[in-house]
């Protein structure tokens, strides 16, 4: 069986799998890369997401066989160099993670939000993570950590 | 950058601490935020073997036959369990009704009834798809008040009356039966718990005032975002399990009962970060089953809910209906109480015991009332099953209590924070139970909350809800929380460098239990953080906890850590005394960073690592042998049961909510929340903040959002589209945390638990302040825009 080419987080990789498997499982299962979750299995909760280039996606919907060719990019490639992202930081600083099941997802979104909108407003803010569920904390230092690391920043 | 809006009344008496009292950063953040965190959903063992399982589709039943012949020949299937390989015994917190997996019949959709391990998800599924069953269907009972009547249409339990009561250890419960005498002859009565108090029926006619109302609470579903996941093997004669739960001693416990020839040292029970729980982890539903597999393989086995299947499989939130009846004088003194709260087990009995016997306390503990009844039931239906979710029935209960203050105040004619204030219960006062609360400012919760929603500049800050289309309201609502008395226990040792190892035995679930606990621990050695490392949630090297549940962590095992620190620095001291050269007594001593010092003379020092062994200047000190053999250990236990039989604190909290109403669409809009708590002492305030803003938020959400559908029993809105869970868009970013401390008598540095409070208050004050903008009163909750819709048309009549 001829593998699938994958590049996550900058490094190559080689899988066997179903194409039809969904990314999420093969970044979990085969990759070994759990810090993207599993949760509700419809495309919902936003646990999974990762980005591909910039844009986020939740990867339990999408088969791996359409990643050939793409960038994708997982928490665990956030801060490779052992040095936490802008965002990661805020995160840690603004007290926004707490059982933190559902923070490599928010962290992965609120990246491509950022991307997109270097300023954003907290109304701004709320609507690029609605895609995203948490079950702790009632969103307030979510938001607020996605403010902060805007402000740094900028 | 933190919320402008938090604030905090704080006690000047800790300023000279290094490490309780702030908001250090979370130990576990680091981790969480790159991915590193393992939970038991990230355990994934070589040949591992996943299992699925078979669930009954019927909501009752008589089984006839389990025949596993076709599904046994499927390639990759590795072992199938029903009954017949399970031990034929009961489980259950109190009273035992549970079987591992179904025996002679099946009482709801979702009930287990075979398993299947195969070499894939997949082929498992395609098993479990060619058990045949056999059964006779017979007459199902879901209504809850229908259940309690006392000719219902179905008997879920015939031999409820003879299941085995587990009432050791409880004080409480030593001279109980099942049911009190009046209601034997409810056949779906699982257990009632009753209390008067006082003259109650006469109190009623002397009452200017009697007001009566019916309230309701729908179920609602835990939606842990991990779900429940067990991944489990054999090694030997020991079965090791890692497990999304939140108390891995009592998983422990239950299992033995449910396996009787295993003894505790044939488990462990390991919970690594479990992605939330809030009650809905706290009984093994899926560790019994997993350990039936794992007795008949050597390969390990992963059991996972799906999504769909936590509705029907795992456990919610019950529905429960008070009602409620007070008497009232015309000054607005309440002067009698008389409730009767039904809650619904579902078909097994796993917490919903415990919510029945402490979901009533709310009726008595937040204010002076001399005369007071109660009775609460637990009802078994052929529904799913129900447990505790953030605050044990106290919440729903609370949601009746805080929307009846409300009418009544309503009809004496005050002010709803002035009628509770003339009712309320402060420091020193006893309640119907006879319980003295303790040094705590319960107005301070109420007023301060109130004071800073009603400060709201509505017009210049929420123009755009100026329209005929919305309404605004503001409603309040108080909570006084109980938490029960139990017992924790911690182990520390001390190696070389003043490096401190505690293992401790519950897990951290996300509350921050690791971090206030290494904040506590740096506090009473005087070293730097990073010198602690906690071991959690692990029966083989954990001493027993009671675990994260009921707001009861941070007090008992702060306080169980405590005791530990002063057992291994007595230690430590004795041996120490005879390395300095001036006689001293070991009370003379004290430890900061890795020295052992004479209080008052600083320079008076040795260095810790003088205690342990030298075993050759090659190889250098021992870390942890100490130079008389043996390590520097202490262990201790905080047990508050031996307090009596009250409560072992209350916290209070009131919540003030501003919401507006769409009287087109029935949609609410929360635009402000305030909770002001008496926390005791804040140990970490950001992390109480979060505590806070969380249980708010599900607050919010149980008020508006979230119900589960039933249709015949089965669960019809089994995942995250039909059953939504709010968002960034629904929670509003405006959630406010007051934080009052008046320190507690008893809790470490006077703290007191924290976890639910933000729950207590949250729902009732968005009912009360949806009734305040359409004065209309709903009693049911979710207020849904359906049920807003159906009020407002028939307003009209």
């Amino acid at each position: 069986m001829e593998g699938i080419r994958l590049e996550i987080n900058g490094k190559k990789h080689v899988v066997n799998v179903s194409p039809y498997k969904p990314l999420r499982d093969v970044l979990r299962y085969d990759v070994g890369l759990t810090g993207t979750k599993e949760s509700c299995d419809s495309g919902v909760c936003g646990v999974c997401t990762v980005l591909l280039g910039d844009k986020a996606v939740k990867s339990c919907l999408i088969p791996v066989g359409k990643m050939v060719g793409e960038s994708i990019t997982t928490i665990e490639g956030l801060s490779e160099e052992g040095e936490f992202s802008a965002l990661q930081q805020s995160f840690i600083d603004c007290f926004a993670s707490q059982c933190g099941y559902c923070i490599p997802g928010f962290i992965m979104a609120a990246t491509s939000l950022l991307v997109e909108n270097s300023d954003p407003t907290v109304q701004e803010i709320r609507e690029g993570l609605s895609g995203n569920l948490c079950r702790c904390t009632g969103y307030v230092k979510i938001i607020d950590a996605v403010k902060h690391a805007a402000m740094k920043e900028a | 950058m933190s919320q402008s809006g938090q604030v905090k009344i704080r006690m000047e008496s800790h300023s000279e601490n290094r490490h309780v009292g702030k908001s250090i950063a979370r130990i576990d953040a680091p981790d969480k935020v790159t991915g590193k965190a393992i939970y038991a959903m990230d355990i994934n063992p070589n040949r591992l073997l996943h299992a699925k399982l078979l669930t009954s589709p019927v909501a009752h039943a008589r089984l006839i036959g389990v025949d596993v012949e076709e599904a046994e020949k499927v390639e990759g299937v590795e072992v199938i369990i029903t009954y017949k390989d399970v031990p034929d015994t009961r489980r259950g917190q109190f009273i035992l009704d549970q079987p591992i997996l179904a025996t002679e019949k099946l009482r709801y959709i979702g009930e287990p009834i075979a398993a299947v391990a195969a070499e894939t998800p997949e082929i498992a599924e395609e098993a479990v798809n060619l058990i045949k069953l056999q059964y006779e269907e017979l007459p199902a009972v879901f209504d809850l008040e229908e259940a309690f009547s006392e000719n219902p249409c179905a008997t879920v339990h015939e031999d409820v009356r003879s299941y085995q009561f587990a009432k050791q250890g409880d004080p409480r419960f030593e001279k109980r039966d099942h049911v009190d005498e009046e209601y034997t002859d409810r056949p779906n009565l699982m257990y009632t718990d009753s209390l008067e108090v006082g003259e109650v029926e006469s109190a009623f006619e002397d009452a200017d005032h009697i007001v009566e109302g019916r309230y309701e609470v729908k179920s609602l579903q835990h939606c842990s975002m991990e779900p429940h996941v067990s991944v489990g093997r054999r090694v030997g004669g020991t079965i090791k399990i890692w497990t999304s739960q939140q108390v891995p001693h009592n998983i422990e416990t239950e299992l033995c009962m449910a396996y009787p020839e295993m003894n505790p040292g044939d488990l462990e029970i390991k919970s690594p970060y479990v992605g939330g729980g809030f009650g809905g982890k706290i009984t093994p539903f899926v560790e019994s089953i997993l350990v039936g597999i794992l007795h008949k393989t050597d390969r390990p086995v992963r059991l996972q809910l799906t999504r769909a299947e936590e509705y029907m499989v795992g456990v919610s939130r019950p529905q429960v209906i008070v009602r409620v009846k007070d008497g009232v004088t015309k000054e607005g003194k309440i002067i009698a109480r008389d409730s009767e709260i039904l809650f619904n087990v579902g078909a097994y009995n796993e917490q919903v015991f415990r919510c029945t016997v402490s979901g009533p306390s709310v009726t008595v503990g937040s204010y002076k009332i001399p005369n007071v009844k109660y009775t609460s039931c637990a009802v078994y239906t052929n529904l799913p099953k129900y447990a505790a979710f953030r605050g044990f029935g106290k919440p729903e209960v609370n949601w009746a209590m805080e929307r009846h203050m409300d009418k009544i105040a309503r009809e004496v004619g005050l002010d709803p924070v002035e009628y509770r204030l003339k009712n309320l219960l402060r420091a020193g006062d006893v309640n119907a139970k006879g319980e003295t609360l303790g040094k705590v400012d319960t107005e301070a919760c109420l007023i301060k909350s109130a004071e800073r929603l009603r400060s709201t500049d509505i017009e210049n800050k929420y123009p755009e809800y100026d329209t005929e289309e919305w309404k605004i309201g503001m409603g309040i609502a108080y909570g006084n929380k109980p938490v029960s008395r139990s017992s924790a226990a911690a182990t520390i040792k001390v190696q070389r460098d003043m490096n401190v190892i505690a293992y401790i035995g519950a897990p951290e679930i996300g509350q921050g239990a690791e971090t206030v606990l290494t904040q506590i621990i740096a506090e009473g050695f005087d070293i730097e953080l990073e010198k602690v490392k906690i071991i959690a949630g692990d029966t083989a090297n954990s001493p027993y906890d009671r675990g994260p549940t009921g707001s009861r962590f941070t007090y008992h095992t702060g306080n169980a850590v405590r005791k530990a620190i002063a057992d291994v620095k007595q230690k430590m001291f004795d041996l120490a005394v005879g390395e300095f050269d001036e006689k001293i007594d070991s009370s003379d001593l004290k430890t900061s960073d890795g020295k052992i010092i004479i209080k008052g003379k600083d320079d008076s020092e040795i260095s810790v690592n003088h205690l342990f062994s030298n075993y050759g200047q090659m190889v250098g000190v021992s870390n942890t042998m100490l130079k008389e053999g043996g390590e520097l250990i202490g262990t201790a236990t905080y047990d508050s049961r031996k307090g009596g039989k009250h409560h072992a604190f209350w916290t209070p909290v009131g919540q003030a909510a501003l919401v507006a109403v769409n009287q087109i669409t029935g949609r609410v809009e929360v635009l402000r929340m305030v909770t002001a708590t008496d926390v005791g002492f804040a140990l970490n305030p950001k992390n109480v903040e979060q505590q806070i803003e969380g249980a708010t938020g599900q607050g919010i959400s149980s008020a508006l959002y979230e119900e589960i559908i039933y249709e015949k029993g089965l669960v019809v809105n089994p995942n995250f589209k039909d059953y939504r869970i709010p968002g960034t868009m629904e929670l509003p970013y405006e959630s406010e945390t007051i934080i009052i401390e008046t320190e507690d008598e008893m809790g470490p540095y006077g703290a007191r638990g924290v976890g639910e409070m933000g729950m207590m208050a949250s729902a009732p004050a968005i009912g009360n302040a949806i009734s305040n903008a359409l004065s209309i009163e709903f009693d049911t909750m979710p207020i849904t825009p359906e049920r807003v819709i159906e009020a407002l048309e028939n307003q009209g009549d």
